[in-house]
């Protein structure tokens, strides 16, 4: 039942690092993502970006990394001020370069 | 312990039947969410609606209790704590149809499923939560959550777009998503009104002191005042609750919980039971935008 803001306000960010430099992937409605923002271990932030780097790729994107993170929002006991705060980063490395679509 | 493929009789089940057969009827009502168990589930209960005899079977809820438990896994971590009670009071009724005495160890599975709920329910907001007793939960969620707009405005007193820079001030990262705040300057401070203050306090107390309460009444040993207290708490948390919180489905899962454990006999509150049930669905879908259309003039 309702408890905590720690949970409704957690969000994944994903960023991927090409020669274009860095760019935010959409991952609002992704399910998987969604679940690693209510478990997040290392594991399942690694699995997440490089299944989102892999994604990428396929589409010929060029990618040198893929970094994913999960945040949660505090808020100021008397203001409400927001406080984000990572509570995981991931880092995934891409080596091999992309695949021609 | 009977075989599972036994079906009992109505008079074997005895007043647990009515509480079974509304466990099909709320089951029906889509809250399994992926869509091939959803079918599956619905073809089961659809089923067991259409010829009752095999809602008396162990065997038909164990089944029932497998494709509800393939959910849980399917969704893990997301699945909600209404969805998990599901589950729990499925196994029971199974446990419940294996033995002698169906309604007496379905009505003893019910009290504990009750008392266990509310108990770490008050447990998880009084002392485990670093933000609920100082009100921070409520006014960041009445405020952030799209589904309660229509009832931030009407306990603040506060306009759709003050509601919306609320929003706005609180959720940084989603309203960077959203640009909820590009068509203007950034939201420096929280709009807040004393009719806010005084609805927050409210709720966080009421609510928090009204599930500790429902969890002392079920865990109490019986006597004489306590299916008063026990079946009129719960009753009016479900009706308070469900009035606000947009899932219907938790509260009809507790009121046919609580239904699990009144006898034949006490008919009335039977009736008061089968009564609230369908009242959840009203208050639950009620049109709050009209009550606050209606303020605002």
């Amino acid at each position: 039942m309702f408890s905590t803001n720690d949970g409704e306000n957690r969000r994944v960010r994903i960023w991927i690092d090409g020669p274009e430099g860095e760019r935010m992937l959409d991952v609002a409605n992704n399910l998987q993502a969604a679940g690693v923002a209510a478990y997040p271990t290392e594991r399942r932030l690694r699995a997440l970006a490089t299944k989102a780097g892999t994604f990428q790729r396929s589409k010929g994107v060029e990618l040198s990394r893929v970094r994913a993170a999960v945040w949660r929002t505090d808020f100021d006991a008397q203001t409400l001020e927001p406080q984000p705060i990572v509570i995981r980063e991931a880092t995934v490395y891409f080596t091999v370069p992309a695949p021609t679509p | 312990m009977r075989a599972l493929a036994e079906t009992r009789s109505v008079e074997e089940v005895g007043a647990v039947w009515l509480p079974i057969r509304l466990t099909a009827l709320l089951l029906l009502m889509n809250i399994v969410t992926v869509w091939y168990l959803r079918a599956l589930i619905l073809t089961l209960v659809g089923l067991g609606l259409l010829f009752p005899s095999l809602l008396r079977i162990a065997a038909y809820w164990a089944v029932v209790t497998a494709v509800l438990a393939a959910w849980l896994i399917r969704t893990w971590p997301l699945a909600d704590n209404h969805h998990y009670l599901a589950a729990y009071w499925s196994l029971s009724i199974v446990i419940a149809l294996s033995l002698s005495d169906p309604s007496r160890a379905l009505a003893q599975s019910a009290r504990w499923l009750l008392t266990f709920v509310f108990l770490w329910a008050a447990l998880w907001k009084g002392i485990l939560s670093p933000d609920y007793t100082d009100g921070r939960f409520f006014t960041v969620r009445l405020m952030t959550d799209p589904r309660f707009e229509e009832h931030a405005r009407l306990f603040s007193g506060l306009s759709l777009w003050e509601v919306r820079q609320n929003r706005a001030y609180l959720d940084p990262l989603e309203a960077e998503e959203e640009a909820l705040s590009s068509d203007g300057p950034r939201q420096t401070a929280f709009h807040t009104t004393p009719r806010l203050k005084f609805w927050v306090t409210f709720f966080t107390w009421g609510v928090l002191l009204a599930e500790a309460g429902v969890a002392l009444a079920f865990m109490l040993p019986w006597g004489r005042w306590t299916p008063l207290i026990r079946h009129g708490g719960l009753m009016g948390f479900s009706l308070g609750t469900f009035a606000f919180a947009p899932v219907a489905p938790f509260g009809w899962l507790l009121v046919t919980i609580g239904l699990a454990q009144v006898p034949l006999k006490s008919l009335y509150l039977r009736v008061a039971y089968v009564t609230l049930w369908f009242l959840i669905g009203f208050v639950s879908w009620f049109p709050w935008e009209h009550v606050v259309g209606a303020l605002d003039g």
